[in-house]
């Protein structure tokens, strides 16, 4: 196995080609647009879903765990409902939540990480000490615990994983901002009298948010992930609710006599991960190409 | 490096677990109190609520003293390796917990096993040869992979291999070694999904680092042998990212067995905790989390040392901090 | 033909190029080039032009996805055309590669010994020593470099200092006893005084061992010194070769002129340093002809149709100019004035106000036991209007002390005014001095490269030092095309970003930015190292013309005493944090402190008794 030379002296030559290599990677692949195609139907789903498939939820002991057919794309549950339509209902908990949190952790992520980071002293100790403790801690078992004695339910879920993300986010801009502030554009802002406001939101911001962006994108796929590990654990939507997670564990009993009732929701949600891990990938590569960056 | 800057730079990190795990069973603690409703009534369990048995539960569990008390005594009899008991069946949790122990630490050993013997090599491949056809297909696999929630995984593994193949059984621990181990690979290869792929991301980057350093170009260019400059330099180099991985691993297998034996009915420790926050069995809850974030903080520090043995700058940089 | 005889290598037509996104782009295009046994040739190239990648190539270590083609016979092998496993008998043995950066050229996991044990070891008779024996050879290799201390061997990379690091590396380099080291820029991250000591190194053992040796180097003095011969490469491309002596004392190719013209002399004061028009074209637009033409004064149509290729003409000279027959007279004559270029005497006047004055400043990080002192007992002063030239090699304090100055940094003890404002308070300072402070004194920092923020455009940069004028006030704000005329750029240039401008370009901005609150002292701290010779002079130039326009202070901080020269009416040189040395810029004549003579002594000159005295190699 020989050892390729990948990287070596930053010879102009080197940048150009690299320059290069990032535009070309700029297109979309086909991996990417179904990511986005996939995404957009969850969106639609999510926002629509009781529109698109009202009788979703009518039971129909007749018809019950009937195979795939023309009519029941994935055949029916054991109360006679449709299974992808309940899968199409389930994209809205696999959406709200996970966008909610994403969100939520992108945002305090940027505030106190920013504060940590760049202003660092008292308040960016006391944010420190707090994201130390809470990456130390095993955090799908810190929800797990606390919703259980909380008493569960979807957005209790919720607010456990956005308050278990957001460390993450934090870590992630603070250690950006700490490695950016060192750099001359602003120091020499600074030298200029902005005011520090200016410059952390000015300055500073723009050159954090490729990552930050990216990290949300991660934040929404663990979100999910999560979540739907809540709802299978009985921890998260409510039994008997159109939930992925749900149906799958509902799916356990008679999983070995009927797949189908399994195989749709979980297919569901790991392409809806693999999608937006993909997506966060590439909006990664857009935002940081060559215009944003210095060499 | 010197032994006392070495010595210093491990009790310093035993301090901070030590810290950590007595902020952490704080919190632990407090979720009694959290808790909706009474904590009588939670301890009760399914005994009647007659005035007698809430008294009885009220001095058992020293529900008159204020609450730092309380927890002074429960930290200190769990030092002692006493948990109380379960509220449902009265079984003390520590013997619960060692009766669970076994199939978690079957399942993570395995686990953590297949991960390492496949994510390092197949990191290492994908590295070493960037941008082409092997790297494409490994990072694009670890992609998909790493996004793959092991529940769902889980099941569909148990729908093909048990169920449509028949060539491994569906649920349940087994007896004995060889059934035992038929029994988690499974659950096994399920839980490692994710962890190979991010084995394989840390791997591919290090390697990828390393091998574009002027070190390895100098000792190219003055003829170091191929497999020296494999070995002693590129992955020499790259095992300090490899080892923060395998903690990552690890301590993600302790927890994502939680689910994982969920979605095999295996009777670990994860079930235990599963059922029991179902149950609001607060002494297991209580209990389990403790031992599993002990465990954590233990791989924690076992991975800080390693690095320590590894990377003779560490602690240099570790003990002037 | 007895030359033939002595041949060790021979490239000719090498062309490397890169595949990116479909199409190839030519880096090097043509290079012929040729060593004897026991010679050392000099490759000088700005940054671009391909000089290191043609080195590479030679031994097969060019980065993926780059190609070379052409002829390199190295000892009779094809090095650019051999399987890699014949690579593997070339690379140490046939030749061998020392690189830039000491800091990252040794495998950090590894004692410094194992790095000469393990090439060793290839050795039969190493094979054949017993442990004691190796353990001694070992250590004699490392005597070799000049490290006498027996502990070195048993060291990790990270516990030695840089130059330190570079002997080690040249150690583990000749360990494989190969006919050809190539030393790619094995000096230029050190400081000026090692810098001395690791050519003088490099040639002596050179010259012991009868190697040949090819050294990559941007400083043309640098090569004369110590090549005897040099090839000089522009963008991709050669532009001439030739003896040192001669091309050193009659450049026949205008790039050369240019280049030797362009940097600065130690000696004497030069009223307008002469420079390069324009900066190095990008990659992309390239074309058939002479890749210097568009920056050339003599350029005619022709040079930018023809295909130009290296061509001999007579004493072992070679030059690629098309027209070097026309134009060698008014080379020649060319040379001359910038040997004998308008001087202008270093003025001052002492009665103007002080501006900033320090008594006694310290500055330490840290405390206890761990407290590193970067400031000791400092006192500086700068009057109005005045050029001041802080001068020292890194870890001098020379940075530290300029961003005290503008409240980068806190000084620890002693007094420090800067325009009646006692900056040691901080903090505590009221707004109205802090804005003073502010509008007063601004600073052009080292690396162009990331001193403006990337993500806005020139003019929103520009525009938001403006309104900070506006809200200071008294002077009137300069609007952004204003400042880019004064930086002498177009005003195109404000809708851009800066990684669509050149270093030299992002630099103008950077001074433009700090000049739009009309500051009275300009605190620049080492702007133009981070470029190369041909644009360096442009903005010294540049900072010149505006001193003498505006009437601005200068603090100027820097390791260049030739840059020292062009632009200081006052120096301070510093060492380990004191100040060993103040006077008017004459002190460059007539030294009193050792250091500062051991200071200029370590400037790079061009005749070969810079590194000690070295006797030219019979070539009759």
């Amino acid at each position: 196995m020989s050892i390729e030379t990948t990287a070596g002296a930053e010879t102009p030559a080197l940048r150009t080609f690299r320059a290069a290599r990032r535009r070309r990677r700029r297109l979309p692949s086909v991996a990417v647009l179904l990511s986005i195609a996939y995404l957009a139907c969850i969106v639609v789903a999510g926002v629509f879903g009781p529109l698109l498939v009202p009788h979703a939820n009518v039971q129909s002991l007749t018809d019950s765990l009937q195979g795939m057919s023309s009519q029941h794309w994935l055949g029916t549950d054991d109360l006679g409902r449709d299974i992808f339509e309940r899968v199409v209902l389930g994209a809205r908990t696999a959406l709200y939540g996970p966008l909610l949190i994403a969100l939520g952790a992108f945002v305090i992520g940027c505030v106190l990480g920013l504060t940590a980071g760049y202003i660092g002293g008292i308040p960016g100790g006391i944010i420190m000490r707090w994201v130390d403790l809470m990456y130390a801690l095993p955090g799908v078992l810190v929800a797990i615990v606390a919703i259980g004695v909380l008493g569960g339910g979807y957005w209790v879920a919720v607010a456990v994983i956005m308050i278990l993300s957001a460390p993450y986010d934090t870590r992630l801009v603070r250690a950006v901002t700490i490695e950016q502030k060192g750099r001359p554009y602003v120091e020499a802002a600074r030298t200029l009298g902005l005011s520090r406001s200016r410059v952390m939101f000015r300055h500073l911001l723009p050159n954090v948010l490729p990552l930050a962006v990216s990290q949300a994108f991660l934040s929404f796929a663990f979100a999910l992930i999560n979540l739907s590990a809540l709802s299978f654990l009985g921890l998260g939507s409510t039994p008997g609710s159109p939930d992925w997670g749900t149906m799958l564990a509902e799916s356990q009993a008679s999983l070995l006599d009927n797949p189908l009732l399994a195989i749709g929701p979980a297919l569901a949600i790991i392409f809806a991960a693999v999608s937006v891990n993909i997506l966060g990938d590439y909006v990664f590569d857009r935002l940081s190409t060559k215009e944003g960056r210095n060499d | 490096m010197t032994l006392r800057s070495t010595l210093r730079y491990v009790l310093g990190r035993l301090g901070g677990a030590a810290i950590l795990l007595v902020v952490y069973s704080f919190g632990i603690y407090s979720l009694l109190a959290l808790a909706p409703g009474d904590p009588v009534r939670l301890l009760l369990g399914n005994l009647p609520a007659t005035p007698e048995t809430m008294d009885a539960i009220r001095v058992r569990y020293n529900l008159d003293d204020p609450f730092f008390v309380q927890y002074w005594n429960w930290l200190t009899d769990a030092l002692h390796l006493d948990l109380g008991q379960s509220v449902l069946t009265g079984q003390d949790v520590s013997s619960a917990i060692l009766e669970r122990a076994g199939v978690t630490v079957q399942l993570g050993l395995l686990t953590f096993l297949i991960t390492m013997a496949l994510g390092i090599p197949l990191g290492m491949v994908a590295g070493l040869r960037r941008g082409r056809f092997a790297d494409r297909v490994v990072s694009q696999l670890a992609m998909f992979s790493v996004s793959a929630p092991s529940f769902a995984v889980g099941i569909l593994l148990i729908i093909v291999f048990a169920g449509q193949l028949n060539w491994l059984p569906s649920i349940g621990a087994g007896e004995g070694g060889a059934d035992r181990l038929r029994h988690l690979i499974l659950p096994a290869v399920a839980l490692s999904t994710a962890t190979i792929a991010l084995v394989v991301r840390y791997t591919r980057t290090a390697v990828i680092e390393v091998a574009g350093q002027d070190y390895i170009i100098a000792a190219r260019a003055r003829g170091v042998k191929p497999s020296r400059l494999l070995f002693n330099y590129v992955l020499r180099n790259s095992l300090v990212p490899v080892i923060t991985a395998a903690g990552v691993v690890l301590s993600f297998v302790m927890v994502g067995a939680v689910v994982v034996e969920a979605t095999f009915a295996l009777p670990g420790l994860g079930s235990l905790l599963v059922s029991a926050v179902q149950q609001k069995d607060l002494p297991i809850v209580q209990g389990v989390t403790l031992v599993i974030a002990a465990a954590v903080f233990l791989i924690n520090l076992v991975t800080d040392l390693a690095y320590l043995a590894v990377d003779p700058r560490i602690a240099v940089d570790g003990a002037s901090r | 033909m007895t030359e033939h005889a002595s041949r060790l290598l021979d490239v000719a037509g090498l062309t490397i190029g890169v595949r990116t996104g479909g199409e190839q782009r030519i880096l090097v295009d043509g290079v012929d080039l040729h060593l004897d046994l026991g010679e050392t040739i000099g490759i000088v190239g700005e940054s671009g032009s391909g000089k290191s990648l043609s080195v590479r190539s030679l031994l097969q270590l060019l980065p993926a996805g780059f190609t070379a083609t052409g002829a390199a016979q190295l000892s009779g092998v094809n090095v650019l055309t051999a399987s890699e496993r014949d690579m593997r008998r070339v690379r140490g043995r046939q030749a061998s590669m020392i690189l830039q950066d000491p800091f990252t050229m040794l495998n950090p996991l590894m004692r410094v010994g194992r790095h000469l044990e393990e090439v060793l070891r290839e050795k039969p008779e190493y094979r054949a020593m017993s442990k004691p024996e190796r353990r001694a050879e070992v250590q004699r290799r490392l005597e070799e470099v000049g490290i006498t201390d027996p502990g070195v061997a048993r060291r990790y990379p990270f516990q030695l200092s840089g130059g330190m690091r570079q002997r080690v590396g040249i150690a583990a380099t000749l360990a494989t006893d190969p006919a050809l080291i190539i030393a790619d820029e094995p000096t230029t991250a050190l400081d000026a005084v090692t810098q001395q000591e690791i050519l003088e190194l490099l040639i002596s053992i050179q010259r012991q061992r009868r190697m040949s040796m090819i050294m990559i180097t941007h400083d043309l003095r640098v090569a004369f010194a110590a090549c005897d011969r040099v090839y000089v490469m522009y963008a991709g491309a050669m532009m001439e070769a030739g003896p040192s002596d001669e091309l050193s004392r009659s450049p026949r190719h205008p790039y050369t002129l240019g280049l030797l013209a362009s940097e600065p002399p130690l000696d004497r004061r030069l009223a307008r340093l002469p420079v390069i028009q324009g900066e190095l074209p990008s990659v992309r637009d390239q074309q058939v002809g002479c890749r210097f033409a568009e920056r050339c004064e003599w350029a005619t149509p022709d040079c930018t149709q023809e295909r130009v290729r290296l061509a001999p003409i007579g004493d072992d000279r070679s030059s690629a100019c098309l027209r070097v027959d026309e134009i060698g007279r008014e080379l020649a004559a060319r040379f001359e004035t910038v040997e004998h270029g308008a001087v202008e005497a270093a003025h001052q006047d002492l009665s103007a106000p002080v501006i900033v004055a320090l008594e006694g400043v310290s500055k330490t990080y840290g405390h206890g036991n761990g407290a590193v002192a970067a400031l000791e007992d400092v006192s500086l002063t700068i009057r109005q209007g005045q050029a001041v030239a802080l001068v020292g090699e890194s870890g001098s304090g020379k940075t530290t002390l300029g961003r005290c100055l503008v409240g980068l940094e806190s000084v620890s003890r002693g007094t420090a005014e800067v325009f009646g404002i006692d900056i040691t308070r901080g903090a505590k300072l009221p707004r109205s001095d802090v804005r003073t402070w502010r509008s007063k004194v601004q600073y052009v920092f080292q690396d162009p490269y990331s001193s403006l923020n990337p993500r806005m455009t020139i003019g929103q940069t520009l525009a938001e030092a403006g309104r900070q004028a506006a809200l200071v006030g008294d002077a009137p704000v300069l609007s952004v095309e204003e400042v880019l005329e004064r930086v002498g750029l177009r005003a195109q240039y404000a809708a851009r970003r800066p990684s669509a401008l050149s270093g030299g370009e992002r630099q103008r901005v950077a001074i433009g930015r700090a000049l739009a609150l009309n500051p009275e002292l300009l605190i620049c701290d080492e702007p133009v190292s981070a470029l190369d010779v041909s644009v360096q002079a442009q903005v010294l130039n540049l900072l010149n013309d505006i001193r003498r326009e505006t009437g601005i202070a200068l603090l100027f901080i820097t390791h260049d005493l030739a840059v020292v020269r062009q632009v200081a009416d006052t120096v301070y040189v510093l060492e380990k944090g004191r100040v060993v040395e103040t006077g008017s810029a004459q002190v460059l004549d007539s030294p009193s402190s050792g250091y500062t003579k051991q200071l200029l002594e370590a400037v790079p000159r061009t005749s070969s008794d810079w590194l000690g005295k070295r006797s030219q190699m019979g070539k009759a």
